[in-house]
């Protein structure tokens, strides 16, 4: 019952949930201080905003997602809702990567 | 599962909260970008761009951000004999940024 679904590396995910945690913070301040409260006027449609931007999305579905992943492995006991979640998860993630992607890259033209 | 009262119990929970409920947010905020850029979504941008979401969510946001400063620091410094004290100066530092924060909006 202890593996399942699960990927056999704990270890990475722990780790990589920090990294992404530390590089979401510095592109969220980024993000929130020249977007949403205008400390400078900003082109989105710059390809250093759109590599941000894309590396943002990614960043943060890995981390939403294993932070939800972490949730069913602590409150969800039945095996089936744990491997639709599983599946969830996955989808979820491919589907918002897609908007974020037809999103940011044709920002600005 | 049974949880005790304690701060760093409490911090645990209040991260999974926080953590959960900002998840959303940014998977809606990715939904209503997509809209702005293809049509539709307008109500859920005006849900996601109002003053009481945005006054939540900010907190939620530096609320998750320090309590995950905090984590970094007792997980890779000797974080077992300070980490109550780091909440606490973590919540001092919060409650700052999040009056600056809150006249900036």
């Amino acid at each position: 019952m202890a593996y399942q679904t699960s990927s056999g590396n704990g270890a990475f995910h722990w780790l990589f949930q920090r990294i992404s945690g530390i590089l979401i913070a510095i592109i969220l301040f980024i993000h929130l201080g020249a977007i949403h409260f205008g400390i400078s006027t900003v082109d989105l449609g710059s390809p250093t905003w759109k590599v941000l931007h894309l590396a943002f999305v990614v960043l943060l579905l890995y981390h939403i997602l294993m932070g939800f992943w972490l949730l069913v492995e602590d409150y969800v006991r039945t095996h089936w809702i744990r491997i639709s979640l599983y599946g969830l998860a996955w989808v979820v993630g491919l589907v918002f990567f897609i908007l974020g992607v037809v999103t940011i890259v044709p920002f600005g033209t | 599962m049974l949880y005790r009262w304690q701060t760093g119990a409490t911090a645990w929970l209040l991260h999974r909260i926080t953590g959960a409920a900002v998840g959303i947010y940014l998977l809606l905020h990715i939904l209503g970008q997509f809209g702005m850029k293809y049509g539709g979504f307008e109500g859920l941008r005006n849900f996601l761009n109002a003053k009481a979401v945005v006054v939540i969510l900010m907190a939620f946001l530096i609320y998750h951000t320090l309590n995950g400063v905090r984590e970094l620091i007792v997980d890779f410094g000797n974080g077992a004999l300070y980490h109550k004290k780091l909440f606490w100066v973590m919540m001092g530092i919060g409650g700052i940024v999040y009056v600056v924060t809150l006249t900036a909006l």
